[in-house]
């Protein structure tokens, strides 16, 4: 079972920078066809200042660290056990190419379900680029197999 | 690309759907690079197995990332003011998944007139993968 001591623990924030080349890389994976991902000359018609982020970017930003998961393995939870529950996007402001943004991860739940056979952790991540501009918000929900 | 008329769009309305390759290892290995998820589940067999699975399947969010390109599709991304799923049960290679939206509600939110999309994601036998709603601004 994970302590409960976790609810309304914030992690140590990470800065990112959005780079062009992953987001190109990103729209191959994904086979994107809007042109609006892949040419900045298109991304710049539509109004952006740079190519622009995706819809759920901000979940890979999140993981751009070398130690992504480190925080599960502090909470003592095993890789190979959780799955992805939930997952909701609030969209302030665009994120493009070039931007750093910044990530506050906050566990703000931890629900034990079935009997303790399941456990949910909701966690609550504020993404603010380098004009401190709140540009959106995440709430991730991860299920944990017991 | 312009935005849909909010008067000429009706509850029930469907937007266009997209119909996406079928999952291989390779998408998931592109997509464990690009998305920086490394979680080895998604891309080492071994790793699967011994956390009881009989192999390894795709990441939720390379689903999602499908079922954002119905919207984006359809408006232009400033648009979207919420996006949200339900990861529904896991989805395997060689699923070919269908992603579709449909106008579930219309209302005025912070002085926005705004639509509400219902979303759904399924595999080529039905199977409902990822059910979500999204609000877009109009």
């Amino acid at each position: 079972m994970i302590d409960k001591k976790w609810i309304g623990h914030s992690f140590p924030p990470l800065t990112t920078k959005v780079e062009a080349g992953q987001l190109g890389f990103f729209a191959k994976a994904v086979s994107e066809n809007n042109r609006v991902y892949t040419d900045e000359s298109v991304a710049k018609k539509s109004g952006y200042p740079a190519l622009p982020a995706p819809p759920t970017f901000g979940f890979s930003l999140n993981l751009a660290s070398p130690n992504s998961f480190g925080y599960m393995k502090e909470m003592g939870i095993p890789l190979g056990r959780v799955l992805h529950g939930e997952q909701k996007f609030q969209y302030f402001k665009p994120i493009v190419a070039g931007d750093e943004i910044t990530l506050q991860r906050t566990i703000v739940d931890i629900l034990v379900k079935k009997g303790g056979k399941m456990e949910l952790i909701s966690e609550e991540v504020t993404l603010m680029n380098q004009n401190e501009a709140l540009v959106g918000k995440m709430l991730v929900t991860t299920v944990v197999m017991n | 690309m312009t935005l849909p008329e909010y008067n000429n769009l009706n509850i029930g309305d469907t937007v266009p759907s997209l119909v996406k390759s079928p999952i291989n290892r390779t998408t998931l290995a592109l997509f464990a690079g690009a998305s920086n998820d490394h979680n080895p589940i998604h891309i080492d067999i071994d790793f699967a197995k011994k956390s009881g699975f009989e192999d390894v399947f795709a990441h939720g969010m390379l689903v999602m990332a499908y079922l954002g390109q119905v919207i984006t599709n359809w408006v232009p991304q400033t648009a979207i003011r919420e996006f949200s799923t339900r990861f529904k049960s896991i989805t395997n290679l060689g699923d070919e998944l269908s992603c579709n939206g449909v106008i579930k509600e219309k209302m005025v939110l912070n002085g926005e007139n705004c639509v509400k999309l219902a979303l759904s994601v399924v595999n080529q036998a039905g199977e409902e993968k990822l059910a979500g709603s999204a609000i877009i601004a109009l």
